[in-house]
């Protein structure tokens, strides 16, 4: 019997549940060579901000047990080559997009939604990255603090038409109060989790591994966290969770659903394998056919006491 | 490019801490170039050490087997050294842009510091092949150093300067020495240039000030390979930040930005 595959995750039609994580996959092109992007259930884009940012000098990334360590510094070419090469790009792929955005304000915010609202592309819904730092705030992340992750939310669905979605930020002592903070000013939805911050010293050299020191970690490393996190969320939110944080395989991502996500996001998996993503909805169907799950959407939440 | 499963074919070491590994793929060993490079994994169930490796091509017989020689250095290179032969790996390539972009090189001068002359080496071959007469100028610290000598000894048409800091073997003295000698006797239209960052640095200026076409090889650290994740950025003149596994290895040494 087949497995009914499709979502409908806040509003957005997917085919099947697995995106992937922004930062991870490009705007898509580069691993269109291996696949089409119109299998996934959907590409979430790289951070757009409202003008170029040039990310972070010198190195990027670190290795680390398990999992690694970016400082990559969001760099993008800004909303307006998203609007004129990405978006019409991708919706010539035929798949559902969802266009992650980043701000240092929420002056920014706003100006990068409104270019889009005003623009003609063609996308989905909204994923808010809100563990950028508020420069008017000190540089304190607007995900760290429920006052202030609010307030993006709410500006942002004053002039938004689309689903918004909160990425949220583990670097928190209680993820709960700042999910429940978006989720009262309208947030859709939110996606958890982004990167931990982490370090990694070189003990040879003597030296920190990333030039900017501090960096955010990811992959399997990540998942226990990922996963407590998802489903202390789920025990208080009644909008649908986009869960990520170590997924590798099918496996991973079932655990996410039971533990309360709707949809789940495959990221520094892609660089272990390009095709980790579609591989992952293939076996996410066997794993149902397996179990005698008709629809997909039964996983969600269904973790057995 | 593609994703493949490769099979050890060798894995060996040839000097102290270096080694060479070679594995069946016909679907890379077909289509490389020089300057190429192969992005590696060390085991595709291997959770520890989940980044590929970059590892430049250093020769293939252009049907089954191309060949890497590589450096003990971090725990990613140990793992590597201790894969068997008969062993699959999973291979994605072969990526970037390769050496002589413009293809228009007919005086070449390779230059190589210690084992960073191994992405030259296929070029080596590739321009013997061609009919032209190539010069190598080769340094290393001391004698240790130069193991990859034998190999490019065995080129035809190739006159090779060595030299060796503490005079051990060849000449005793800096490369880029060897190199002012070299271009202050011969006219080169292409040099290609391959070492440590500070070596290609100092190195490009010298030929860029003579006027000569000049490209250099990066080695950044990598984590998709494909130019979407944007780790292995460099800096460059036009005031682009370039991937340098597409937009790379191989660049123009005048456009780069050295850090």
């Amino acid at each position: 019997m087949a497995v009914n595959m499709k979502i409908n995750f806040a509003g957005i039609e997917m085919k099947n549940p697995v995106t992937v994580a922004s930062g991870t996959f490009g705007q898509g092109k580069e691993y269109s060579q291996f696949f089409k992007l119109s299998e996934l259930g959907a590409v979430t884009t790289k951070g757009v901000s409202i003008v170029a940012w040039n990310g972070n000098p010198g190195i990027r990334i670190a290795e680390t047990p398990s999992g690694m360590l970016n400082s990559i510094g969001l760099q993008n070419k800004g909303v307006q080559n998203m609007i004129d090469k990405d978006l019409p790009w991708l919706k010539a792929q035929d798949t559902t997009v969802i266009v992650n955005i980043a701000g240092h304000s929420i002056r920014e915010y706003c100006e990068v939604i409104q270019a889009l609202e005003n623009s003609n592309a063609k996308f989905n819904a909204y994923e808010v990255n809100i563990s950028c730092p508020n420069v008017d705030k000190g540089g304190l992340a607007f995900g760290q603090d429920p006052k202030m992750a609010a307030e993006v939310i709410s500006h942002i669905k004053e002039i938004s038409t689309k689903p918004i979605i909160a990425k949220l930020s583990p670097n928190v002592t209680d993820i709960t109060q700042i999910a429940l903070a978006v989720q009262e000013a309208g947030a859709n939805a939110v996606s958890l989790i982004n990167t931990i911050l982490g370090m990694a010293i070189n003990a040879q050299t003597q030296t920190a591994d990333l030039t900017r020191i501090v960096g955010g970690l990811s992959g399997p490393a990540v998942k226990p966290i990922a996963l407590r996190m998802i489903w202390q969320c789920y025990q208080v939110l009644d909008i649908p969770i986009l869960g990520m944080g170590g997924i590798t395989n099918a496996e991973d991502a079932v655990e996410f659903m039971l533990a309360g996500a709707s949809a789940v996001a495959v990221g520094t998996a892609n660089f272990i394998n390009p095709c980790s993503s579609i591989n992952i909805i293939k076996d996410l169907e066997k794993y149902c056919i397996k179990h005698g799950i008709i629809n997909v959407s039964e996983l969600t939440g269904a973790l057995k006491s | 490019m593609t994703e493949v499963a490769g099979k050890i074919t060798f894995n060996k070491k040839i000097a102290k801490d270096i080694y060479k590994i070679c594995f069946k793929v016909p679907e890379i060993a077909k289509n490389v170039l020089p300057g190429q490079f192969v992005h590696l994994s060390l085991g595709n169930n291997n959770k520890e050490h989940i980044l590929r490796r970059p590892l430049s091509v250093y020769d293939t017989d252009n049907k089954n087997i191309i060949t890497f020689i590589y450096q003990l250095i971090g725990k990613g290179t140990k793992k590597l050294a201790k894969v068997c032969v008969g062993e699959e790996l999973s291979l994605l390539g072969p990526i970037g842009w390769f050496w002589n972009r413009n293809n228009n090189a007919t005086k070449p001068l390779l230059v190589g510091a210690g084992l960073g002359a191994a992405p030259l080496h296929i070029l080596a071959k590739k321009f013997s092949e061609k009919g032209l007469k190539i010069d190598l100028a080769i340094g290393a610290k001391n004698k240790d150093g130069l193991v990859l000598l034998h190999d490019f000894k065995n080129i035809e048409n190739i006159n090779i300067v060595a030299t060796t800091d503490d005079g051990s073997y060849g000449i005793k003295g800096f490369c880029t020495e060897a190199i002012k000698k070299l271009i202050a006797k011969n006219s080169y239209d292409y040099c290609a240039i391959c070492g440590p960052d500070f070596f290609m640095k100092t190195a490009s200026k010298i030929t860029l000030d003579r006027g000569i076409f000049t490209e250099v090889t990066t080695d950044k650290r990598m984590a998709c390979g494909l130019g979407a994740c944007l780790s292995c950025v460099v800096d460059t003149k036009s005031n682009e930040k370039k991937c340098s596994c597409i937009e790379g290895p191989i660049f123009n040494a005048a456009d780069i930005i050295w850090s």
